[in-house]
């Protein structure tokens, strides 16, 4: 090196540099919420279908869309009239109660469910893609669905003003926490057949993905006792 | 002998390799590690400490996302130093300025008390004065180039990597400012 480098090099010392923020925060922060937003578009794309096919669909639905929540990726449609619906079980629409190994068979995959206290359930119901069966908190009847995490086209979420949605942490994973007012929850059978919907109004709904699943439980449950039975079964 | 490089975790590699599976805290370590350098980098290039808190901040989460393209193995510094120095031209560009360097506050009127470093006594007071003119008033690339290799303390070959210019080139431009900067210190 040089005299000249020497000098520059010890000018380098002593030049004015403004101190250096605390970017290693900032910068944390920020892949944190991205991580948290990578989840909610997972679980938009599996369960709540952003689309507009189901929507054009519902005449009602399609001319008294109000906005949307935007979570992340993920959006919640809110309407000020909610799509014809009625009061139905909550298996109604899903076809034929069957043995775990048949609906396993039927929706393509092996359900994840873990081990209850108690006997485990003995219906299950099987779409492609989807499977459903009742589980219980106590004497309250809950339904769990799992749907294969590429099924984005399998059910959708239209909610009335006056629904609560909230985003959770289930263990780990991301989801929703839908509560209070009415929300009505369809079923569509196929992608080419957007025709035949089976729409009926929604219990509390929590929504979650792990493990490239979308997990939905349904029923009259709390926030809290969701969230636990979430962590109960995906960890 | 063994040499180690300021501010570089010596466990870089299994860090970067952390980090490309997803790991924040590892990431975490590595921004800690490197936000220094990577803010004085972007401050040379965007000219002002607001623009280059955004670029290098900018940076650090662009690379976050880039990490699945980054080549196991491969140097992680210039390769960082490449992405915030990219913000930092997209930040300078819109800005319309340029650093203009000054010296410290204490390093301004040195006390004559303290014992003058072997380093700094090859530099009186009227020279060194001259010399930081000097390295102001070089041309853009040139001035960036000697900034980098000299103030920021980058090798030739990283200097290249984050101006994203040929090892050549870093030699010629440092050259002919060296030229330039021999008339000051003459």
């Amino acid at each position: 090196m040089t005299e000249l480098e020497q000098a520059l090099v010890a000018l380098g010392r002593e030049v004015e540099f403004p101190p250096t923020p605390d970017l290693a925060g900032a910068v944390r922060a920020r892949i944190d919420r991205r991580a948290r937003a990578r989840r909610w578009l997972v679980l938009a794309l599996a369960v709540l279908v952003v689309g507009i096919g189901i929507a054009m669909a519902v005449p009602d639905a399609r001319s008294a869309i109000l906005r949307f929540f935007h979570v992340g990726s993920v959006k919640v449609e809110r309407v000020d009239t909610l799509p014809a619906a009625r009061e139905a079980p909550l298996t109604a629409g899903l076809g034929t109660p069957r043995t775990r190994a048949e609906a396993e068979r039927r929706a393509g995959f092996r359900m994840i469910l873990p081990k209850f206290k108690g006997a485990p359930p003995s219906r299950y119901y099987a779409l492609n893609g989807l499977i459903a069966t009742v589980i219980r908190s106590g004497s309250t009847p809950l339904l769990l669905t799992e749907l294969r995490g590429d099924q984005a086209w399998l059910g959708k979420k239209i909610v009335d003003p006056q629904t609560k949605v909230e985003g959770v942490s289930v263990g780990s994973h991301g989801g929703l926490f839908l509560s209070g007012g009415r929300h009505v929850l369809m079923y569509q059978i196929s992608p080419s057949d957007v025709g035949q919907l089976f729409p009926r109004f929604a219990g509390n709904v929590l929504l979650w993905t792990a493990r490239d699943r979308t997990f939905r439980l349904e029923g009259e449950v709390s926030r809290d006792e969701a969230l636990r039975l979430g962590r109960l079964i995906t960890g | 002998m063994t040499l180690t490089v300021e501010g570089r975790p010596l466990d870089e590699s299994q860090l970067v390799e952390r980090a490309r599976r997803g790991d924040h805290e590892a990431y975490s370590e590595l921004v800690h590690a490197y936000q220094g350098i990577a803010f004085r980098t972007a401050y040379l290039i965007a000219g002002g400490a607001t623009e280059a808190e955004d670029a290098a901040q900018e940076g650090f989460v662009k690379a976050w996302r880039a990490l699945g393209r980054f080549r196991p193995g491969a140097p992680f510094k210039p390769w960082l130093l490449r992405i915030v120095a990219n913000e930092a031209h997209n930040r300078r560009r819109s800005a319309g300025r340029r650093a203009r360097l000054a010296f410290r506050a204490a390093a301004a009127e040195p006390s004559g008390d303290a014992a003058p470093s072997p380093e700094a006594s090859v530099l009186d007071s009227e020279r060194r004065t001259e010399l930081l003119a000097a390295v102001n008033g070089l041309p853009e690339d040139q001035r960036l180039v000697v900034a980098l290799r000299y103030f920021a303390g980058l090798s030739e070959d990283e200097v290249a990597e984050t101006l994203g210019i040929a090892p050549g080139t870093v030699k010629s431009r440092t050259s002919r400012a060296l030229e330039r900067l021999r008339e000051a210190y003459d």
